[in-house]
């Protein structure tokens, strides 16, 4: 058994995750990085609100967790980091969770550079309740609440997140599995704010009216459509490319 | 020597996404063609010997049924 299977909590699995379901992958990144990191479990606490990602964390991390209401988990996680500065505290959740209904939760910690590390879980709109749109579904996207196309154009949370004070901010997809788990070690070693903006599948929603619902085809197609903020190029983010690297 | 892996794939566990069978660089994985008890078709590493252990399968596996580990000492076949 590979040692960060100590943080996964496997008498809940299978998980309740789709088939294919990029979640999975981000859970094991953060329990990757635990690992490495060679964190204490007695002293790591999780916080999660509502949605598919909210479950990343409770109940499939063995740690501490607290599985708040939707949008408010920064704010129990502040709580949680003011009572014990001494702890290591870490949020996980969707794209709805933290961007929509828990936005100002977000931008206002950051503009504290509060010390917990965010990660989002960001599959580009509400998987939970059956794919609607989010504030960072591409404009154009088919969502259940935007059946001919989406008018409205997204926040660049991971740029959002950085004008506001954060110390550490970090964009990767599923398909970037190492940098990924590097990114969430960077994060959680980082004072002060961290976020990761992890782009997550659903093939289930998003996946079946925009890529494809094929949870390869759809890995796939995130790899292709990156590109590397060194990299960069004047046109790459109005081609609608996914810009991934540290902020 | 040619490095040698063993993968373990648990069953009970496996949602068939089928991920694995497509990231695999040297498409180690076949699919069976009978669904088993639990109405999927199982994946199993037919062509084990092929394996460069690169951890595609591994990593990319959402729900964590795939283990792929070196065989330590592995005596090399002829
Ligand atoms: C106060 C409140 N409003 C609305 C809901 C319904 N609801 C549950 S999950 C969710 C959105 C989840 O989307 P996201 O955070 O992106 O997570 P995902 O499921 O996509 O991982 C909503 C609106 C709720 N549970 N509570
Ligand atoms: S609805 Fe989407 S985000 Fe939720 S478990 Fe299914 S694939 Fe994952
Ligand atoms: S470790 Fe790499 S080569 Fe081996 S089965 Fe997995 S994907 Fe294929
Ligand atoms: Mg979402």
């Amino acid at each position: 058994m590979k040692t960060y299977m100590e943080w996964i909590r496997t008498e809940f699995f299978p998980t309740a995750f789709c088939p294919g379901c990029g979640h999975g992958i981000i859970l094991r990144a953060i329990a990757k990085a635990c690992d490495e990191l060679e964190l204490d479990r007695d002293n790591v606490v999780f916080v999660s609100g509502i949605g598919c990602s909210g479950w990343i964390p409770s109940p499939y991390i063995k740690a501490d967790s607290i599985h708040t209401t939707h949008g408010r988990a920064i704010a129990f996680a502040t709580g949680v980091k003011l009572a014990r500065p001494d702890f290591t505290v870490i949020v996980v959740g969707g794209d709805g969770d933290l961007a929509s209904i828990g936005g100002n939760h977000l931008i206002h910690a950051a503009r504290r550079n509060i010390d917990i590390t965010c990660i989002m879980a960001d599959n580009n709109n509400y998987g939970m309740t059956g794919g609607q749109y989010s504030p960072t579904t591409p404009k154009g996207s088919k969502t259940s609440t935007s059946r001919k196309g989406l008018s409205e154009a997204p926040f660049d949370v991971a740029k959002l997140v950085k004008s506001a004070g954060a110390s550490f901010v970090a964009r990767y997809t599923v398909a970037h599995f190492p940098q990924l788990v590097n990114s969430i070690k960077k994060a959680i070693s980082t004072e002060g704010f961290s976020f990761v903006q992890a782009i997550s599948t659903c093939p289930t929603h998003f996946g079946r009216r925009n890529v494809t619902q094929d949870p390869y085809e759809f890995i796939d197609y995130l790899k292709r459509n990156s590109v590397n903020i060194k990299n960069i190029t004047s046109s790459a983010e109005s081609m609608g490319k996914i810009i991934i690297g540290e902020f | 020597m040619k490095k040698r892996f063993d993968i373990e794939i648990n069953h009970d566990w496996c949602k068939a996404c089928y991920i694995c069978v497509k990231v695999c660089p040297r498409s180690v994985f076949d699919i069976a063609e009978k669904e088993s008890h639990r109405g999927f078709k199982e994946v199993t590493p037919a062509r084990i010997d092929d394996c460069i252990g690169c951890l595609m399968c591994e990593n990319l596996c959402p729900d964590f049924a795939i283990e792929v580990e070196e065989i330590e000492n592995a005596v090399e076949q002829n």
